[in-house]
């Protein structure tokens, strides 16, 4: 029988603001998994640190939750020991482009085969209202009263600069749009990146969810192709008065990383056979 | 009602403190691997009695370790040179203070009569191996390649034992064993 969204219910207490963007991304997910028909085994669920890091709790599927900035390298390592699993990454502004940064290029460089979903509110809300490397020049935050100096970094430029094949933005307010780029994510044959505009509720004034109403169209709706890199990057750009989501660029002919190494090409790392390994003899000859 | 995979327990509560390991993607269970405080499911918790059994059965595991260690006969302390009741003094070394140690032991060998401890597992930590030998010695020098003698502190903390005599080096370079003799012969006396 197929799976139906609520199959990936969990039914745990969820502990968000009410209106936070991060329902709808949950929702969305769910939606996205039913429609792929994936066996809860076959999922991974990696979170990092950040209000959206409950996300493992919510979802029936194997979960990792893991330290601060790194849900990237924990779902590279997966991917690789056991390519078969499907391994969702999601991050956050504060994790995959601040504390976590140096991982997204190579990532991207690399083209493992896991789906990283950024919760981009650019405000850091677990920790209360601080400036994040997303937040617009001129927001007020607990860490810049003044107003933020500094010009915000551009996500999408970056993960197409650094080599990614499937660079995607979705937004918090169109939960039927984000599960079309969940499901193509996963249907992505290599590292797949998908920026989430994220209303916080709570602690950014400006984001808000009619901020990006007013402004957000969808690239399918306006003929962009997606296999041109040149236009790609020109809407990398395109921020202000009009924002656009969906798909900017996607290439399926670069192998995923899973698929060029050779311990890993023919089966996966978890089916090689573990029997009469020795370590005695490894730590006596490694104990100093 | 049951949800999928929930009948297998990530931090299943056992008596070893050890719980079963799936490999993720098994038919029929799943992994959750939670950082925050979990129950045995591996959700997320604030639960008192839980986060209590958690601690508990964390701390279990160090015990079970040691307890296992012993059994296998693992080298938690190597002992080198002279038995300690023969020794003249007993030096406490870690890692890879040994070889420059062992060289002084050598370069002294017509002198004194020295045995060397090599602690070898810190934590969790073999407290009645070392207590045993260091309670045996007529004597004892901490030899470490550290300003704060790590290992003396440790010791102390675990076992309750003070090695008064020191000899720490901490100027970037490794022990020189002609130059950590004659430290030795100073320390000694």
């Amino acid at each position: 029988m197929p799976h139906k969204p609520e199959d990936y219910d969990s039914r745990r207490w969820i502990q968000w603001c009410p209106g936070c963007g991060n329902y709808a991304i949950l929702v969305a997910f769910r939606q996205a998994l039913a429609e792929l028909d994936l066996d809860p085994e076959d999922i991974v669920v990696i979170t990092g640190i950040g209000c959206y890091g409950r996300m493992n709790n919510y979802v029936v599927a194997n979960g990792f939750h893991v330290i601060h900035g790194r849900p990237i390298p924990v779902a590279t390592g997966v991917k690789l020991a056991n390519p078969r699993l499907t391994v969702y990454a999601f991050s956050g502004d504060g994790d995959a482009y601040a504390i976590g940064i140096s991982h997204l290029p190579h990532v991207a460089r690399r083209n493992v085969g896991i789906k990283l979903i950024v919760h981009n509110n650019a405000v850091y809300g677990l920790t209360r209202g601080q400036v994040s490397p997303t937040s617009p020049k001129g927001m007020k935050t607990k860490t810049t009263p003044k107003g933020a100096i500094v010009e915000p970094i551009n996500p999408i430029a970056l993960v197409l600069a650094s080599g990614a094949t499937f660079v995607a933005r979705g937004f918090a307010g169109d939960i039927q749009h984000l599960k079309y780029l969940i499901v193509e994510a996963t249907k992505h044959r290599g590292f797949a990146f998908i920026d989430i505009l994220q209303p916080c509720v709570t602690y950014n004034y400006i984001y808000t969810y009619q901020y990006f109403r007013e402004r957000v169209y969808k690239l399918e709706e306006t003929g962009h192709d997606p296999t041109d890199f040149a236009a790609a990057w020109e809407k990398a750009w395109e921020w202000g008065d009009r924002i656009p989501i969906g798909i900017f660029y996607r290439r399926e002919d670069k192998p995923a990383l899973e698929e060029l190494l050779p311990a890993v090409k023919e089966k996966p790392l978890v089916e090689h056979d573990l029997e009469g390994i020795d370590v005695k003899k490894l730590l006596d000859e490694h104990t100093i | 009602m049951k949800k999928r995979g929930e009948e297998y327990l990530r931090y299943k509560i056992t008596e070893t403190g050890v719980s079963p390991r799936i490999i993720p993607g098994t038919r029929g269970a799943l992994f959750r691997c939670e950082g925050s405080e979990h129950d045995e499911h591996g959700y997320y918790t604030e639960k008192p009695e839980r986060v209590t059994a958690m601690w508990r059965k964390r701390f279990r595991k160090l015990e079970t370790l040691l307890k296992e260690l012993r059994e296998r006969e693992f080298p938690l302390v190597k002992y080198y040179g002279y038995p300690p009741e023969e020794a003249d003094a007993v030096l406490v070394i870690w890692g890879s203070v040994k070889g420059p140690v062992l060289e002084a032991l050598r370069i002294l060998r017509n002198e004194y009569r020295l045995g060397v401890l090599q602690v070898v597992l810190m934590k969790p930590f073999p407290d009645k191996e070392v207590l045993d030998i260091l309670t045996r010695a007529k004597q004892v020098v901490d030899v470490e390649n550290n300003y704060t003698s790590q290992l003396a502190r440790l010791i102390r903390e675990e076992t309750g034992y003070y090695i008064e005599k020191r000899i720490n080096k901490y100027d970037g370079r490794p022990f020189n064993p002609v130059a950590l003799s004659k430290q030795l012969r100073e320390v000694i006396g």
